[in-house]
């Protein structure tokens, strides 16, 4: 059991979570995207996003329209799908789970220790 | 200084140094390779390399400036090695989207890197995992005997395709990179097999032999798709040109004007001629266009489907066709529409039928023997044998029937019975009114056209003339050779066949018309209905005797 595969599983469950959750907010485009994630420090390197949202897209939770950009190529604004929102309602209420469940186990641990 | 070339990323233009320029390439090769299976890969690289340009874009402060390996390292370190892509990207969505296809096997191709000719053994080598030499001494063993080895190797040749990119070839040497490449069922029946075997402690070389079997049956399965393929596209090669040669010839009637000539029985019409054919039938002009739009719409777009489609299969092309199919069944569907609506207003000017009965008092026949011939032997009509013509105004019909029945006085008559169709009895009976038979009369000799007109005005609707000749009893009458074009189904004493008529005297007498001068007719007799059958079998010899 290596702890970085670990961590990595841990990291990727959610990454889809936080893509939806910043789309909710407003549309962007990757490099907003990336940003916000780095500061989470969900993600390291920008090129993990790219696919990740053409799979989101592909899976219609994401749909895209295309801007002009005055220093470079065109670019893609991502925003959510009806779809999406409703997957990310989903998400929202497992997670929710999930804290809860983590907490618990954790204080139980933690009154263990005492 | 390095060398540089010119590239560009995404639309914009960059100066790279060489080496930069073959790292940044491998990387994005290595990239593309990863996801070579996805859905999305042409996407996934588009966005990747619109990033990339845009983090140059930012790095160049001035535009002179060239991209030199260090802006390349920082763009990679800023987007992640290939193996970080996959890292977090892979497994993620594999439950829920559609990676079914992301199973590798080897596949079959044309080594040419390795290749003596076509690279055909090489490839089979790499695909059965033994050495090339090996297929290369059977394909010889198999052309010194009898030559056999040409074929299945010309044939490998033809379908085998090359190992070009980076990903065929590791296809073609089985190296794949991901996990899971064993994904179709031959091959997880082939496992199960292996199991089986296993469990009976086989050794190592027989593993090996198994495998090799294996990679046969695998084999025999490619061959058969191939050979599927290529009669799928053999088939669709045919239909894409028998398509594309009709298409090539309705064109032109459908769409051009009167250079394109259509030749039937030796009558050369140009397609303006061919329009009026055709308009005399529709009730109006408006409903002939409804119908030439209508069935052009029918064959064509179907035809244009066939093309389109036969196409996309030969060159194995698969650009998003949802855009035209609706368009298309939507217009075929209002061919159908234009057709039908042409053909129930057409066909609704058929539905009334009514008669238009004249006669006219022959009175400057001359003598006791009238002859009845064809107009057109003497005048050399050359549409002798059309069935409808157009001359001017008029419609030239072919043919009239002619009946001779005994008049009821002294005179000689000629009644004539018109029938036309319309929308009403009364359009009819006008139609009907303005049939023109088509005669003319000199001393004793009675010409008739086997033609008879009608105005182009009133379109074909059905017209057709009956002609009854009443002959007053005692006088003669006598069918030259041709008038077997007009008439029809004359009644006589002997019962004889209109075909035997020809050639031969009849007087009208009390009981009908009587033949003078046939031989087989010295005695009198009446024949039968077998007897009249019999003879109509022999109707070109006048010689034949009851």
């Amino acid at each position: 059991m290596r702890i970085d595969n670990t961590k990595a599983q841990m990291r990727k469950g959610v990454l889809e979570f936080c893509i939806l959750s910043i789309l909710k907010n407003g549309e962007a485009y990757p490099s907003e995207i990336i940003k916000a994630l780095k500061e989470g420090e969900l993600i390291v390197v920008e090129g993990t996003l790219y696919p990740l949202l053409t799979r989101l897209k592909n899976a219609k939770l994401l749909s895209y329209r295309w801007e002009e950009s005055p220093s470079g190529p065109p670019r893609k604004y991502y925003s959510i799908t009806k779809e999406g929102e409703y997957f990310l309602g989903e998400l929202g209420k497992t997670w929710e789970k999930l804290v809860k469940a983590v907490n618990l186990t954790q204080k139980k641990k933690s009154t263990r220790d005492e | 200084m390095n060398k540089t070339v010119d590239v560009n990323i995404s639309g914009l233009a960059f100066t790279i140094e060489i080496d930069a320029y073959q790292k940044l390439d491998q990387y994005l090769k290595s990239i593309q390779l990863l996801f070579r299976n996805e859905e999305g890969q042409k996407e996934i690289m588009d966005d990747i390399k619109s990033r990339i340009a845009e983090l140059f874009r930012d790095m160049m402060h001035k535009n002179e400036e060239v991209v030199n390996m260090q802006h390349v390292e920082k763009v990679i370190q800023i987007m992640g090695e290939a193996k970080d892509y996959k890292d977090d990207a892979e497994d993620f969505f594999d439950s829920t989207t559609e990676t079914k296809n992301t199973f590798y096997s080897k596949k079959l191709y044309r080594d040419d890197e390795n290749s003596t000719l076509g690279g055909v053994c090489a490839g089979l080598g790499h695909y059965f995992g033994i050495d090339k030499i090996w297929f290369r001494l059977a394909f010889i063993l198999a052309l010194i005997i009898y030559g056999f080895g040409v074929l299945p190797y010309l044939i490998l040749w033809i379908i085998v395709p090359p190992a070009k990119t980076t990903a065929e070839k590791l296809e073609m040497k089985g190296e794949a990179i991901n996990i899971g490449n064993i994904g179709n069922a031959i091959k997880e029946e082939f496992n199960a097999f292996k199991k089986k075997v296993n469990q009976k402690n086989k050794s190592k070389w027989l593993n090996k032999v198994e495998l090799f079997f294996s990679n046969i049956f695998n084999f025999i399965i490619n061959i058969l798709r191939f050979a599927i393929q290529f009669v799928i596209k053999f088939i669709a090669l045919i239909l894409g040109l028998i398509a594309f040669f009709i298409l090539l010839t309705i064109f032109p009637f459908l769409f051009s004007s009167s250079f394109f000539n259509l030749t039937i029985h030796n009558v050369t019409l140009d397609q303006n001629l061919l329009n009026s054919y055709a308009s005399i039938f529709f009730s109006s002009d408006l409903m002939y266009y409804f119908a030439v739009v209508g069935v052009g719409l029918l064959l064509i777009i179907p035809l244009i489907a066939i093309l389109y489609n036969s196409i996309k299969i030969i060159f194995k092309l698969s650009p998003s066709r949802k855009y035209f199919v609706a368009p298309a069944i939507g217009l075929w569907l209002i061919g159908v529409i234009l057709l039908i609506f042409s053909a129930i207003f057409t066909i609704n000017e058929f539905s009334n039928e009514q008669t238009y009965v004249n006669s006219t008092t022959l009175s400057s026949i001359q003598g006791d023997t009238l002859v009845v011939d064809v107009l057109e032997k003497n005048q050399g009509l050359v549409f002798f044998d059309s069935d409808f013509l157009i001359d001017g105004d008029s419609m030239l019909i072919n043919r009239m029937e002619l009946d001779v029945l005994k008049s009821s006085d002294e005179n000689i008559k000629l009644t004539f019975n018109k029938y036309a169709r319309g929308n009403n009895r009364r359009i009819a009976g006008e139609k009907a009114k303005n049939i023109q038979p088509i005669y003319e009369v000199k001393g004793n000799q009675l010409l008739f056209s086997s033609f008879y007109s009608a105005p182009v005005v009133d379109k074909f609707r059905k017209q057709k003339l009956k002609v009854e000749l009443l002959l007053p009893e005692g006088k003669s009458i006598y069918f030259a050779p041709g008038s077997e074009r007009i008439i029809y189904d004359i009644k006589n004493a002997s019962n004889t066949y209109d075909g035997d008529m020809i050639g031969h005297y009849w007087t009208m007498t009390k009981s009908g018309l009587k033949c003078t001068d046939c031989k087989w007719l010295t005695t009198p007799s009446k024949s039968t209905d077998d007897g009249k059958e019999n003879m109509s079998d022999d109707s070109d010899d006048g010689s034949f005797e009851l």
